[in-house]
């Protein structure tokens, strides 16, 4: 097919196809977390601005390369000159991917003092010995090709050991779209490195041509670096990752009864203090409202509307759900989905644990402890202390 | 007589890297359309129209992805015309079953059609494209196919028109702008298609399909940009999801009362009267217990009460699903009504026969 191409032979082609769609690819995984992190300032900036760090490297990296496959990509010593040019963007981009990193290990000395600064001093010297290599046109080299492959090689270890934690520590719900951005990175990093000169040169020693070495290389990367921003769209939205901050609090009443079960703050919530009235009062009045509020429905409409499931109250946003007359109540400041599993959750948990002693009594009394635990459990994401 | 691109392949000379490029973007965009709609078909699954819809809009930009994806290897890697007519038979093919699954979601709408006529028309053409393409392996049939998948463009223009004239007929505010910006898209996007047709790139040469290519991306991104601030499309169902509307004047007196699937309005019963005197005391009730703003919707399991507060009157709108729309529905009724009583409401002599004429604009905002 080589002669066919016009001026350009397959393997130059194939690399201008990979560069540009990654470059394409790439901006818009840019532009869908600058999107995030414009829209949700208070939620995982570390985060959002370390994956930044990364994407904008690898958008930089992938540019540089097209422009220079467009003007030089048939001149065969242009080859050296592109992956230099490549080495010293990527070096640029571990040293700001590391110092980034540093804002999340400020509580872990020996990371933040000793391990990312000496990540970041090494990186600096590769890149300056990089840069002369550039300039001279490779006439002066000073590293071998294993050293540049290895101290280059955390702009993809980086991210992936980022990912791995952050999928560690992650909740249950958001844990296969880690993996699944993890299988992204090693696809994305398996392309790369067939993307390297020294590599490309090995493969071709051994037969294989420069045209499948790219080919391999183009799909690879293509593959991980659109899996990762499929995951990055397709995964809930930031406001289910950080649906925590939205809790304020949580009740469980006795409707028939006409008291508070079991009652949970979040965290002390300006709206939730009434101007002029106590914690009791105001806990009264709400049981009062939700209590009145589950027949208005039966006097409003010709037939039935069901129990009461959810009250907007513009700041905050009551989530209920119903067993036989207990009513379980969670307010948050916004209307997720995840918060509604988490308080059919808790129901469950609550029947279950419970089933005994709503059973016996007329008045349900119950071991307070037992719930707290159950409540962080379930709410916060740990058993409490 | 030197035959050139589309007559010869593959496509070389100057115009051959940017129209890869080019190509390469629109597939780029059309999968990116296509991933904004199965989100919202993943995400959005409390509606089952909704998701039809949202199935139908991905399965049609995968199919167009797929499309000029073949249409690219057509025209960039093959060697011989039979080749490349091979790929095409295979964009026919792919664009052809998007835009099938398409009209057979879209058409299991009762609002939009009552009768499958497009999918019908459109499965006859299907098949006996299919069986075309099978035979055109065996035999050579040249330049046959591309005629006959021109015929594909009858049944296709008359649903889209139909379609997007329905939708926009249907919906409101803010979901009726962003349809026309929708629809402007499309427009762009077919042009855009028919442009970069042979039988346009024949006479006018490639600098035509450069601009044909650059239109079908804009088209693209128009439509998914556009369409990704659409609302749920399930919206369009709000005036089928209302059922009662009452005006309460302060401290709890029913004023008014509009049943949406009654003919005679304005007659307050005693029971309902006294319902809304009880939602007035839970608002109170609510205010005492919570400091953050008005209360705003009520949900129960089949009804959802949407409350809009005003300086004299409190607007309420029963309703059987929780849309965007009825909010910018209850809000212009609330100022509507408050514009048009302003000399009444602050000294309101509790006659429900002075509130008649809100029927009217009751109906003319709905309608």
């Amino acid at each position: 097919m080589g002669p066919l191409l016009d001026t350009l032979p397959l393997s130059v082609e194939l690399h201008i196809i990979s560069a540009f769609v990654l470059v394409v690819l790439g901006s818009e995984i840019a532009l869908v977390l600058m999107m995030h992190r414009r829209k949700h300032p208070e939620s995982g900036i570390p985060a959002i601005r370390a994956c930044l760090v990364g994407v904008r490297t690898f958008v930089a990296m992938n540019g540089v390369e097209l422009i220079a496959q467009l003007f030089y990509g048939t001149f065969l010593e242009s080859r050296m000159l592109i992956y230099l040019m490549f080495l010293v963007i990527i070096d640029g981009g571990c040293i700001s991917f590391f110092a980034t990193l540093r804002f999340f290990v400020r509580n872990r000395p020996v990371l933040f003092r000793v391990a990312l600064s000496l990540e970041i001093a090494l990186n600096s010297v590769v890149l300056a010995f990089h840069v002369v290599e550039l300039l001279s046109f490779r006439s002066i080299v000073f590293l071998p090709d294993f050293i540049s492959v290895g101290t280059t090689s955390p702009i993809i270890i980086g991210p992936l050991t980022f990912i791995i934690v952050l999928n560690v520590h992650g909740d249950r719900e958001i844990k296969p779209y880690y993996r699944f951005i993890m299988f992204g990175l090693i696809l994305l990093g398996f392309g790369g490195a067939f993307h390297l000169v020294p590599v490309e040169d090995g493969l071709a020693a051994v037969g294989i041509s420069l045209d499948v070495t790219a080919f391999v290389s183009m799909v690879s990367s293509i593959i991980g670096v659109a899996i990762f921003l499929g995951t990055i769209y397709v995964m809930p939205y930031v406001e289910d990752l950080y649906w925590r901050k939205a809790l304020v609090g949580l009740y469980v009443l006795d409707t028939k009864a006409g008291r508070i079960l079991f009652k949970r703050d979040f965290q002390v919530a300006r709206d939730m203090e009434p101007p002029a009235v106590s914690v009791s009062d105001r806990d009264s009045a709400l049981m009062g409202g939700l209590s009145g509020i589950d027949d208005l429905v039966r006097e409003m409409t010709s037939d039935a509307g069901g129990r009461l499931e959810f009250i907007d109250k513009e700041g905050l946003k009551f989530m209920l759900s119903w067993y036989k007359q207990l009513l379980f109540v969670v307010i948050a400041r916004i209307n997720l989905p995840v918060i509604k599993a988490k308080l059919a959750e808790f129901k469950n948990h609550f029947i279950t644990q419970f089933a005994d002693e709503m059973k016996d009594k007329a008045a349900i009394e119950l071991r307070q402890d037992d719930l707290v635990i159950a409540v962080d459990r379930v709410f916060k994401g740990r058993d409490a202390a | 007589m030197i035959l050139v691109y589309p007559d010869s392949v593959p496509l070389t000379g100057p115009f051959r890297l940017p129209l890869m490029l080019l190509n390469i973007g629109i597939i780029i965009a059309a999968l990116n359309v296509a991933l904004i709609y199965i989100k919202k078909y993943v995400t959005l699954r409390d509606s089952v129209k909704g998701t039809r819809v949202h199935a139908a809009w991905a399965s049609l930009f995968l199919g167009y992805a797929m499309m000029i994806l073949f249409y690219l290897l057509g025209a960039m890697y093959t060697t011989t015309m039979y080749q490349r007519y091979h790929c095409l038979h295979l964009g026919y093919l792919s664009a052809a079953t998007g835009a099938f699954f398409f009209i057979y979601y879209i058409e299991q709408l009762p609002y939009i059609a009552r009768r499958r006529v497009f999918t019908a028309l459109f499965g006859v053409l299907y098949v006996a494209l299919v069986i075309m393409i099978i035979i055109g392996f065996i035999v050579d049939l040249g330049t046959f196919l591309q005629w006959f998948a021109a015929s594909f463009w009858v049944p296709n223009f008359g649903f889209i028109i139909g379609y997007i004239y329905k939708i926009n007929k249907l919906s409101i505010g803010k979901l009726r702008r962003l349809s026309v910006l929708v629809a402007i898209g499309f427009a762009i996007l077919i042009l855009g298609i028919l442009g970069s047709t042979d039988a346009v790139q024949r006479p006018l040469g490639l600098g035509v399909r450069l601009l044909a290519d650059t239109f079908q991306l804009g088209g693209v991104v128009t439509v998914g940009w556009f369409s990704s601030r659409l609302p749920s499309w399930k919206e369009i169902e709000w005036e089928i999801a209302l059922d009662s509307l009452y005006i309460i004047y302060k401290g709890g007196v029913l004023a008014y009362e509009y049943d949406f699937h009654a003919a005679s309005h304005g007659t307050s019963q005693t029971r309902t009267a006294a319902a809304v005197s009880t939602l007035e005391a839970i608002r109170l009730l609510f205010d005492q217990a919570v400091k953050s703003g008005e209360l705003k919707i009520i949900d129960f399991k089949d009804k959802k009460l949407y409350i809009e507060a005003g300086d004299y009157i409190t607007v309420v709108i029963v309703a059987n699903q929780q849309l965007d729309s009825l909010d910018f529905i209850i809000e212009k009724i609330r100022k509507e009504i408050e514009k048009e009583f302003a000399n009444i409401l602050p000294t309101w002599n509790r006659d429900s026969a002075e509130f008649a004429p809100a029927t009217t604009i009751i109906s003319r905002i709905l309608s």
